[in-house]
């Protein structure tokens, strides 16, 4: 699974250098709100894999909920001229975080302070 | 287990993709653009457009005319009566624009004469007094309320035209006059006149300094015309091999 990852995310890293796609700069914010969200989803999913409960369902439909949510939140502020953005960026920021956390407290259970 | 590996892949890949693609179009830089932003850009392109079509119609009329005098030379006709009634023409609309020929029409009369109030202690008693720059300053805002002519006491007031101090009176075109002054401009009368009078206009202004400030509104106005000589001894005309300087600013 970690190998599917990392394979993933090099396949997709060097298709995206070698190919020339580009989009409209409109769109970019709503992009990297994306992009916040998949990270988020990915770090989730990782983390939820080690501890045994990974589910397909949950990690997809999580994915799409929460970057909709952003999109719209994105949207939402624009129209009002109020900066909604900084919700997203918070909240899947401080997700971030706190998945790292535990798959890094995961990784220690599981290699090395057992092992002492 | 093998759908999860296909779709924690495909999604991975994905990810990778998009995030490369998004540092090679923003470069670092910021790509956020607002819907205001958006709307900005748009009207000053629609304007910009408007600006080209107008353009194109005189480009088009100037070529019709062109087209116009080709096709008179080509089928030999007599040229000179045509052109001589095209440039007579030209002559009046010129001399009429220029100031040498009176003019009439709608505006507003104005009357702006020294005020009578008594002085408070240690004042200035050229608070009350009607200035050189009092006069500009109408002229200009006269202008700026759509004046076709303008006439001081008179004179006409034309490209050339300096208003200056001299002492008690003020000179104008290099003629001298005193109060009272009379000022007259033809164009949309109420337009210049609320312009003047309205909250924060400078006839209001003269008026709380105790100036005597009038405005009528006119269906008739003459205006003379410039009577002055007009000589050019610096300047020349501008040849196509002169160097354009100043162009770039």
């Amino acid at each position: 699974m970690i190998v599917a990852m990392i394979v993933g995310l090099v396949v997709g890293v060097i298709l995206g250098f070698s190919l020339n796609i580009t989009y409209p700069s409109e769109y970019s914010f709503y992009i990297t709100m994306a992009l916040l969200a998949a990270i988020d989803s990915l770090l989730g999913a990782t983390r939820s894999y080690m501890e045994g409960k990974y589910n397909n369902a949950i990690f997809l439909s999580g994915f799409f909920t929460n970057a909709i949510l952003a999109a719209l939140l994105v949207y939402l502020g624009d129209r009002l001229g109020i900066p909604l953005y900084y919700a997203t960026i918070f909240v899947f920021g401080g997700r971030l975080f706190q998945n790292l956390a535990m798959i890094r407290r995961l990784i220690l259970d599981k290699y090395f302070i057992k092992k002492e | 287990m093998k759908s999860r590996k296909v779709i924690i892949f495909i999604f991975c890949f994905f990810l990778g993709l998009s995030l490369v693609v998004l540092t090679k179009v923003s470069n670092g830089q910021r790509l956020y653009v607002s819907p205001k932003v958006l709307e900005d850009y748009r009207i000053s392109i629609e304007g910009e457009k408007k600006d080209m079509e107008n353009l194109k119609a005189l480009v088009e009329e100037t070529e019709n005319k062109l087209n116009e005098y080709i096709r008179l030379q080509e089928e030999k006709e007599d040229l000179s009566k045509e052109l001589e009634k095209q440039l007579f023409a030209d002559i009046a609309l010129y001399s009429f624009a220029s100031g040498f020929v009176a003019a009439e029409g709608p505006g507003v009369e104005i009357l702006i004469d020294d005020g009578t109030r008594d002085l408070e202690f240690g004042e200035d008693p050229n608070d009350i007094l009607v200035h050189d720059s009092d006069l500009l300053l109408i002229i200009n805002e006269l202008r700026a309320a759509g004046a076709e002519m303008i006439s001081v006491n008179g004179q006409r007031i034309i490209d050339q035209t300096s208003i200056s101090c001299s002492g008690y009176t003020v000179r104008i075109n290099d003629q001298f006059y005193a109060r009272p002054f009379i000022i007259r401009a033809i164009g949309d009368g109420s337009r210049m006149a609320s312009t003047l009078i309205g909250p924060g206009g400078y006839g209001t202004l003269l008026k709380e300094y105790g100036l005597v400030f009038k405005v009528t509104i006119k269906d008739n106005i003459v205006i003379p015309e410039y009577t002055e000589n007009r000589n050019f001894i610096y300047m020349s005309r501008v040849t196509a091999d002169s160097a354009k300087e100043g162009e770039e600013n």
